[in-house]
């Protein structure tokens, strides 16, 4: 006899999930090996914070030595393997 | 001893530079738009330069590199309108689910066709990145 499976999801919980501790720390841990893969740290920043909804880490370009670099040789694109 | 089977997978290079040289070539105003994996030489006015910059292995067949798309000529107005050219082929090659006659799951975009222009020649250049879905095929 099959059983019936019921799945209640509390209002609010995804929210909290994706906005919690351990969520913030491995996309920043992401974010910081996207910029360890793409170069010196002095050329690449990483930032991360909670918004509305969700919690977000990225990675941006802080010189223009690797803007150039990203411009001609997708430096940073090619880097975000290193996030997976 | 049993010895794993090779599964080759396909150049996607070749494939989007394939679909997008068939797909702009049709399109009135952009007859002889050719696309490649490098910048042709002499330069043409109007080209699509396709480079692969990485990309995950799903499984063992399944894999979605990704791929940037650039768009040059001379001005930026041509250079988006060809990006986004190019953008609706890949959208389109991916509902059709087939990439340069390869079979193609899916098109991700990662970045829409954004104004980024060559930094070595200061040319207009709009570029667009996506995820392309193949599959490799046994050896």
């Amino acid at each position: 006899m099959p059983s019936t499976v019921r799945i209640e999801i509390t209002p609010g919980a995804i929210t909290e999930i994706l906005k919690s501790p351990e969520v913030q720390a491995d996309l920043r841990a992401r974010a910081e090996r996207i910029a360890a893969a793409a170069g010196d740290s002095e050329d690449y920043e990483v930032d991360s914070r909670v918004g509305a909804t969700r919690a977000r880490a990225s990675v941006r370009t802080a010189s223009y030595a690797a803007m150039k670099d990203e411009a001609k040789n997708r430096t940073l694109t090619r880097a975000l393997d290193a996030g997976r | 001893m049993s010895v794993a089977e090779l599964i080759i997978a396909p150049d996607p290079v070749d494939l989007v530079v394939t679909e997008l040289t068939t797909g702009v070539g049709q399109r009135p105003g952009f007859e002889g738009v050719r696309a490649g994996g490098s910048v042709p030489i002499p330069r043409p006015r109007r080209f699509v330069r396709v480079r692969s910059v990485g990309g995950a292995q799903n499984s063992v067949v399944h894999l979605t590199p990704t791929v940037v798309v650039e768009a040059y000529a001379d001005t930026d107005g041509d250079a988006a309108a060809l990006g986004w050219l190019c953008h609706a082929i890949m959208l389109a090659a991916g509902r059709n689910l087939s990439m340069g006659g390869s079979p193609c799951s899916d098109v991700g975009v990662f970045a829409l066709p954004q104004d980024l222009p060559d930094p070595t020649t200061d040319q207009a250049r709009s570029t667009a990145t996506y995820a392309v879905s193949l599959r490799g095929v046994a050896a």
